[in-house]
């Protein structure tokens, strides 16, 4: 049985390899945004972690993607970890925009 | 395997349709193999198009489908089209037709097979019921890898448009492809206006590939651990080294021969037109103006295409995008992108293949502040003078005459970070672009790709030299040239000397002598030429840097293309010029001024040296500022920004070492 999500928001500079987590919110611009969205990464989707650093590039794999963020942006990214044992059940949860 | 040219194929087997649209834009997101497909569907029959306004270029090319010819624009890579990007702008502009010459008749998405979501959602955003639409699904290959099976038919019916699987590398689906693209106009308008409902996208990949998770994680491990490598804080800066050193090694070695090999065809060909031609004004402009002139630039072309070629290569393999994260720990003190990193490595060969990678940099203000900060970084054009100077200031010392030679490169390195980061806080004040890249997935590269890549770059360089530089070089041969100059008094009786020498059979010393009334000659033309008139009267702005009116008027020539700069001064100082450095070093260090003091003196010969380093002495680079940035505003500011800088620096160097009275110069 899948436990319920912590109520927790962590940086994304803070996951760990192998860590899945869902984008809760972020403190970025409406262009950056704009930008993140469009590449994919937005307020539903789920992703694993490659490579996560406060220092160096964090890298993230979304579906078949794999996107490579800076430091600084990535510590503007509030994740939610995932702990549920399916891929993609942690965005289902999330209601749909 | 490669396939036959497109167009014999598609004429013959491509059913017959009353309809072909002429102009089909490509539309898709970046890295999904758009641009492979638009080379496979061209080939060399493509050209890369600017249009005004816009800093981010597309490619125009033609392909022949059912017997009509098919226009394709490959329109930059976005991943939407409402966002405030350049790339993203140029779309919209040429979707909407605000393009001159860029309005399309049909659309071909391009959608990434295993990134369907993404590639629906661009698909939704660009199609509409006024324009018929085809789509492109690639990288089918790596979907399948991944576990993933999608039936392009199924999609098909799923966006109400012809959907063919292709694959650009190996040419698989070209064929199908273009067929798509003429049949798209059967599509009924309210098949595509039903595609676009709301929850269409989830609903789409769900049917199709049975949900949006990718599979296969497997394959993931070794991609895993190839980024582990390469964005390793210290083994993916050794890593990237390695990689850069290969091209620089590449920029410099390998293109020696075909560079001599130019050089030489370039002096045949003046030497064959000047025995030729009647002597005079049209000999001397085509042979010393047009060709003297353009064949200073073209030789840059082999260092361009190595460059280009293997940039291609590296991008191709995925490596370079891992590159530009490791360099942006560093470069992002300076305000500059990871990115930066390889066109100012570039400029270290020439300014011009380093300006025209700057394409690599995705922010524009990242871009143009490359570009304003790499003719800074000493190019190979300077070597020749700084081995000059250094000879002169430290003749009996190799040890500092290496060190003053090493410091050449650095003090150039500093200007340019320095600069860069004075723009980024002023001018080009602003935030950057996020740096947020998508990791494209490690594969070989497509070398036939790579090849077109290139071959465009070179015809974009050659047209260049073709008019502008062209144009520069011949306004810089005539205020050189003109006004002409009686030959002097001294050259005649030189000259009359030979003719003696020649009667008595001393062949030799008559040469000798000729090659003397020659040199008095030319020096006597560019004292009278208008460059030369110019050097008197701008003197008195060099003087602080203690510079004569000869060496004024190197240093004025010399914005034609630093490397004139050696030429320029043996012959206004009277010295021959010759291959043995050390011999016109030692020649030069002699000479004097009319007071008697040394020309070079250790003063002097510092602040010379400080301004080549740093000064703005290329016109070819000039005239590439202007056309990568879209404007000869931002050319002129650099050469402003670059004198002053380098006029400030050299005057500061030649009041230090004249007050510390050092033994600079071999204690002359």
């Amino acid at each position: 049985m899948t436990e319920p999500t912590p109520p927790i928001r962590l940086p994304l500079t803070q996951l760990k390899r192998g860590d899945r987590a869902v984008v809760a919110e972020s403190t970025l611009s409406e262009e950056d945004r704009a930008v993140l969205h469009a590449m994919g990464l937005d307020e539903r989707c789920e992703f694993t972690v490659c490579r996560a650093s406060s220092s160096g590039p964090c890298i993230i794999q979304l579906d078949a993607t794999r996107l490579g963020l800076s430091p600084d942006l990535a510590k503007r990214i509030l994740t939610r970890p995932c702990d549920c044992p399916d891929s993609g059940c942690c965005a289902e949860e999330q209601p749909k925009q | 395997m490669s396939n036959p040219p497109l167009g014999a194929r598609a004429s013959a087997s491509a059913p017959s349709s009353a309809f072909a649209p002429t102009r089909v834009a490509m539309v898709g997101n970046p890295n999904v193999g758009k641009t492979s497909l638009f080379n496979r569907l061209c080939g060399v029959r493509a050209k890369t198009a600017n249009f005004p306004g816009s800093t981010v270029e597309a490619r125009v090319g033609s392909c022949v489908g059912n017997g009509s010819e098919i226009e394709l624009v490959d329109l930059p890579g976005v991943y939407a089209i409402d966002l405030e990007l350049p790339e993203s702008k140029l779309c919209r502009d040429c979707l909407a037709g605000r393009l001159e010459g860029c309005m399309p008749d049909a659309l071909l998405v391009v959608i990434d097979a295993t990134n369907l979501a993404r590639g629906l959602r661009l698909f939704r955003s660009v199609a509409n019921a006024a324009r018929p639409v085809a789509v492109a699904l690639t990288m089918t290959d790596l979907a399948r890898a991944r576990g993933l099976s999608i039936d392009p038919a199924r999609l098909s019916v799923a966006l109400g448009v012809p959907c063919v699987a292709a694959n650009g590398r190996d040419g698989t689906g070209i064929e199908p492809l273009v067929a798509a693209i003429l049949a798209a106009r059967e599509v009924p308008p309210q098949v595509v206006a039903a595609s676009v409902a709301s929850n269409w996208i989830d609903d789409t990949v769900t049917s199709i590939v049975g949900g949006p998770n990718s599979l296969g994680a497997e394959n993931d491990r070794l991609t895993d651990r190839l980024d582990a490598a390469f964005t390793h804080p210290v083994l993916g800066g050794l890593v990237f080294l390695a990689a850069m050193a290969t091209i620089f090694f590449a920029i410099f070695r390998l293109a020696e021969l075909p560079m001599e090999l130019i050089e030489s065809g370039c002096a045949w060909l003046q030497s064959t037109l000047a025995a030729n031609l009647p002597a005079g004004a049209i000999s001397s402009l085509l042979t010393d103006g047009v060709i003297g002139g353009v064949s200073g630039t073209i030789v840059f072309l082999p260092q361009i295409c190595l460059l280009f070629f293997l940039l291609a290569l590296l991008e191709d393999t995925g490596y370079l995008a891992r590159a530009a994260f490791v360099m942006d720990r560093i470069m992002c003190r300076f305000g500059l992108p990871g990115q930066a990193f390889v066109p100012l490595l570039s400029s270290h060969a020439c300014a011009l293949p380093g300006i025209m990678s700057t394409r690599l940099i995705p922010d524009p203000r990242d871009r143009l502040a490359t570009i304003l900060v790499a003719p800074f970084v000493s190019c190979s054009a300077r070597v020749g003078v700084y081995v000059l100077l250094v000879s002169i200031l430290f003749p009996e010392s190799g040890f500092l005459a290496g060190l003053a030679f090493a410091g050449c490169y650095a003090l150039g390195a500093i200007a340019a970070l320095a600069t860069a980061a004075i723009f980024r806080r002023t001018i080009l004040k602003g935030k950057s672009r996020p740096m947020v890249l998508e990791l494209p997935p490690y594969r070989l590269p497509d070398l036939r790709g790579a090849l077109l890549s290139t071959y465009d770059r070179a015809v974009v360089f050659l047209k260049n030299a073709g008019s502008v530089i062209l144009a520069i070089c011949v306004v810089m041969w005539w205020i050189s040239a003109y006004p002409k100059a009686e030959t002097p008094a001294e050259a005649v009786a030189i000259e009359a000397r030979a003719v003696e020498l020649d009667a008595r059979g001393d062949s030799e010393g008559a040469e000798a002598l000729r090659a003397e009334a020659e040199t008095v000659t030319s020096r006597a033309q560019q004292q009278q030429s208008i460059a030369g008139r110019l050097g008197g009267a701008v003197q008195p702005v060099f003087a602080p840097l203690g510079l004569d009116d000869r060496l004024t008027v190197a240093v004025l020539t010399s914005f034609l293309a630093r490397e004139v700069f050696r030429s320029t001064i043996t012959v206004l100082v009277g010295q021959g010029d010759s291959e043995d450095d050390t011999r016109v070093a030692g020649e030069l260090a002699q000479a004097t001024r009319t007071d008697g003091t040394r020309l070079f003196d250790p003063a002097t010969t510092t602040s010379l040296l400080v301004f080549y380093v740093l000064a703005m002495q290329c016109l070819p680079t000039l005239a590439v500022t202007a056309r990568e940035t879209g404007s000869w505003k931002w050319a002129a500011l650099q050469f402003g920004w670059m004198s002053a800088v380098a006029y400030l620096l050299a005057w500061l160097a030649y009041v230090l070492v004249h007050a510390l009275g050092t033994g600079l110069g071999g204690g002359a």
